[in-house]
């Protein structure tokens, strides 16, 4: 267990060094100087000579790459550009609004695509096989923004139900807490004002977030139930008079499940590719909604402390995923 | 089978449906905001709130009622009037200048407000040096400013700079608390915590700020001045205009912008809604690089100004809300002159000096665009129509609002888009910063233009201290600017803002683009 969770640290390191030098060059070769912005649309050449000196930006790019490199080291992500605070600030200012989405969102999927799953292996191309398909594959095919206007649109405009935008109605204050996670800390704090605009507002965008997400889920469940159906141990459990649900939930869905976790896995990556339109659509005050402010700035630090935070979540929860194959299937073991 | 294996699911259908049912409410019945809180919708968020660093209207919006400067715009007008300092003197040669500050001025962090202070903050201000100091390059430095006693500062000019006192109005010039280096952090002067806070001594102050969410304001209690009616204002983000238009309508937003032409449109007549319009010194223009070998020829620069449909572009982009220019200075700005010539489309007349050029045949140029600013893209489709028509080509060639900035200052486009508005009410910023061949690029004279007898008047109206004098140069300048056809002069913005009928007190001032009176404004019950 050890040697393979050392093994896997490592290869995370080399994943991240990869993805830090891609993402630095390719944010620096973009033609384009943030000096400009920040020094405003009248500056003078000295202003601007000036402040791309302070950024650091006149020296040559493996000289900036190192920089960055050694502060990194030092835990320091820089100062973001466009807002003037150290990036890990701003990082960790708009993190829990995506963590609360993100999380929510896997959720369902998990709860909503699995048992769809099942329901379609055991009513193999029958009407509720078909109707999850159609779900499912509606849910990649239909572009996010499109999906997400459209609920906008519904629900907001023409029906006045839900809310289109932010994460708390507009006279509502936000609850005191340390968390960030409104749910959490509405309930913490007693508010239930809060506590209700912050489960409207999750509302549409979890919707949307877990739909797009949902279709690999409900696919890789329904192929392996059909596969692990087929087996004679399922036939035995059958033929003992084990009652259905023990047969398929407790005998054919946990070995059905590994491959599903896998996906899962991956599929918090969908959703964290999902969260930048979402967010942007929604006006969600997430990570996502400043990576795409900090994009159109040229904002380097910020683009890479996201980029790196990210791929940080995103490699730690496949590493989850790896050690959950253990709990699952008792067979696999590290070593 | 299946029917039994998703038993649980009938139970906790029914619980996630009831909840559904019961969140919703009809539209409109959002509990009304309390009468002493002003809700302000915001397209775009505030980036910093250092008034030291940054040159943003949006985050001005947000500054500028939390501090003070020396002096102040008058009410809508571009007057200046006694702020901080309740007097001052202004030394013949036009460099010196004396303020006598008022007594009893406290911070709201407590530190009291005296010459010292003052001192603090524009040394602050020049020795960082960011976007928010461009006004004073080459004017004015920290070795300038000087305390005479307590009550009394001194500005020594490097250059005469008649519009000194005006530009001390703007929000880079807010006086900023000594205080805020006790925040300092690895020499930043207190940079990384004034980013997210303020330091001032204006009728508000920061109270929160949730990024990408919403920015609260609330009413400074030591405030020296008039009580502002608002207890709060809340600036909520809300990117998507549709959406914010459809708050406005509810009632649950009670000021907002940015909408576009058409939503204000839409909104206005819609019951409980005002949409307020006046002339600004928003000013949309054409650049023509003069690097450019054929836009370097006054006739071909002539012939293009010619070409264009102002009309045409004022009814179709603009819905009629713009008044088209008449060279360089915008009405209602002091030195706007009203007989200066003023181009019309006239296509044979384009054709004959594009000839007289030499170039009859015509020939090809770029247009650079942010496709990113509707306007913008509107009016290149039109420019390229009408170019057409006399023989010019021109190629339309978006980039990102960074790499246009990039391209502009480095010369590298034919023909670009562009919007200018004042910082501080001269027409020096519509002269010397356009015109002045040392500011080539991003720093104003993003046509490239030079012309020695146009840099003198340019560089001798800022020095002028005679005001007849000074209308006499800017006449000079507005005549050569339109003669050699150096910009294409487009037009200038009616502003417009909407906001729910009970918000009162609104005053309109063209210098405060996008940042309404918060200190004046209350809410009918």
């Amino acid at each position: 267990m050890a040697h393979f969770l050392a093994r896997r640290l490592l290869l995370q390191l080399v994943v991240f060094a990869g993805v830090l030098v891609l993402t630095f060059l390719i944010s620096h070769v973009i033609p384009g100087d943030p000096a400009l912005l920040r020094a405003g649309p009248k500056a003078s050449a000295e202003t601007i000579a000036k402040i791309r000196r302070d950024m650091g930006l006149d020296r040559p790019l493996p000289t900036q790459l190192a920089v960055y490199v050694r502060e990194l080291l030092r835990g320091d992500l820089g100062t973001s550009i466009r807002t003037q605070r150290p990036v890990i600030a701003d990082i960790a200012e708009h993190f829990p609004a995506t963590f609360e989405l993100t999380t929510i969102s896997l959720l369902v999927v998990v709860a909503a695509g699995i048992p769809l799953g099942v329901l379609s292996a055991v009513r193999k191309d029958r009407l509720p096989d078909h109707l999850s398909r159609v779900v499912a594959i509606s849910g990649v095919s239909l572009p996010v923004f499109w999906l997400g206007l459209l609920l906008i649109y519904i629900f907001f405009v023409r029906l006045g139900w839900l809310p289109g935008t932010g994460r708390l109605d507009m006279g509502v204050d936000p609850p005191p807490g340390l968390t960030g996670l409104y749910l959490v800390d509405s309930i913490a704090a007693l508010d239930w004002e809060a506590l209700r605009s912050t489960v409207r507002h999750l509302l549409l965008p979890v919707f949307l977030l877990s739909y797009v997400s949902l279709a690999p889920v409900v696919r890789m469940v329904r192929s392996s139930m059909l596969e692990v159906l087929g087996q004679d141990y399922i036939r035995t459990a059958r033929a003992k008079g084990l009652a259905e649900r023990l047969v398929l939930y407790r005998h054919a869905l946990r070995n059905a499940l590994i491959p599903t976790l896998t996906v899962i896995g991956l599929s918090y990556g969908t959703l964290l590719q999902g969260a930048v339109v979402t967010e942007t659509i929604f006006a969600w005050p997430g990570m996502a909604y400043y990576a795409v402010g900090s994009m159109t700035y040229l904002d380097y630090p910020a683009v890479m402390g996201i980029t790196l935070v990210s791929a940080l979540i995103y490699t730690t929860v496949n590493l989850i995923v790896d050690l959950l194959y253990g709990v699952v299937d008792p067979r696999i073991r590290y070593d | 089978m299946a029917v039994r294996v998703f038993g649980w699911m009938r139970a906790v259908v029914p619980v996630v449906v009831a909840a559904l049912l019961a969140a919703p409410l009809p539209a409109g019945s959002a509990q009304a905001t309390p009468q002493d809180v002003l809700i302000f919708g915001s397209t775009s968020d505030v980036e910093t709130m250092d008034p030291q660093v940054t040159v943003d209207n949006i985050a001005w919006r947000a500054i500028y009622y939390c501090y003070d400067r020396l002096v102040q715009l008058k009410g809508g007008t571009t007057e200046v009037a006694p702020q901080l300092a309740e007097s001052w003197t202004i030394s013949p040669d036009g460099k010196t200048f004396t303020f006598r500050l008022r007594r009893g001025v406290k911070f709201t962090d407590g530190t009291p407000l005296d010459a010292k202070a003052v001192q603090f903050s524009f040394t602050r201000l020049l020795k960082m040096g960011k976007g928010a100091a461009g006004l004073w390059d080459g004017i004015l430095d920290a070795s300038g400013i000087t305390v005479v006693n307590p009550t009394t500062i001194r500005f020594t000019l490097k250059t005469p700079f008649a519009p000194f006192l005006g530009s001390l109005a703007t929000d880079q010039a807010s006086i900023v608390s000594p205080g805020v280096m006790k925040h300092e952090t690895g020499g930043d002067m207190g940079q990384a915590w004034l980013a997210g806070n303020s330091a001032g001594s204006g009728p508000f102050r920061l109270k929160e700020w949730r990024r990408g969410e919403r920015l609260v304001l609330e009413r400074n209690p030591i405030y020296w001045g008039r009580k502002p009616a608002l207890r709060q204002v809340i600036i909520r983000n809300i990117p998507d205009p549709a959406v914010l238009r459809d708050l406005l309508e509810r009632g649950e937003v009670d000021m907002g912008e940015t909408l576009t032409d058409d939503q204000l449109d839409a909104l206005k007549g819609k019951p409980g809604i005002t949409v307020f319009e006046a002339p600004s010194f928003l000013v949309t223009y054409l650049y023509l690089n003069n690097k450019n070998p054929y836009l370097s020829k006054v006739k071909v620069r002539q012939a293009i100004s010619y070409a264009i449909d102002y009309a045409g572009i004022i009814r179709g982009v603009k819905k009629g809300r713009a008044v088209q220019m008449r060279g360089p200075i915008p009405q209602g700005m002091a030195g706007h002159d009203k007989t200066v010539f003023q181009y019309t489309r006239n296509v044979a007349r384009a054709r004959q000096l594009l000839a007289e050029a030499g170039y009859p045949q015509g020939f090809e140029l770029g247009l650079l665009i942010d496709p990113g600013i509707r306007e913008w893209a509107d009016i290149a489709t039109i420019v390229q129509a009408n170019l057409a028509e006399v023989g010019i080509k021109v190629k339309i060639e978006g980039f990102a609002r960074p790499t246009m900035r990039a391209k502009l200052d480095k010369a590298d486009f034919d023909m670009a888009t562009g919007f200018w508005t004042p910082d501080y009410p001269d027409a020096d910023m519509f002269t010397w910063f356009w015109f002045y061949s040392k500011n080539g690029g991003l720093a104003g004279n993003r046509s490239f233009y030079v012309n020695p007898q146009m840099d003198r008047l340019v560089v001798a109206q800022r020095q002028e201290t005679d005001p007849a004098k000074r209308l006499a140069l800017f006449r000079q300048i507005q005549k050569i600017a339109v003669e050699d056809a150096v910009y294409v002069y487009l037009h200038q913005a009616i502003y417009r803002i909407p906001m729910r009928e009970r918000v009162q007190g609104y005053v309109y001032n063209p210098m405060l683009l996008f940042m309404p009176n918060f200190n004046g404004i209350s809410k009918r019950p």
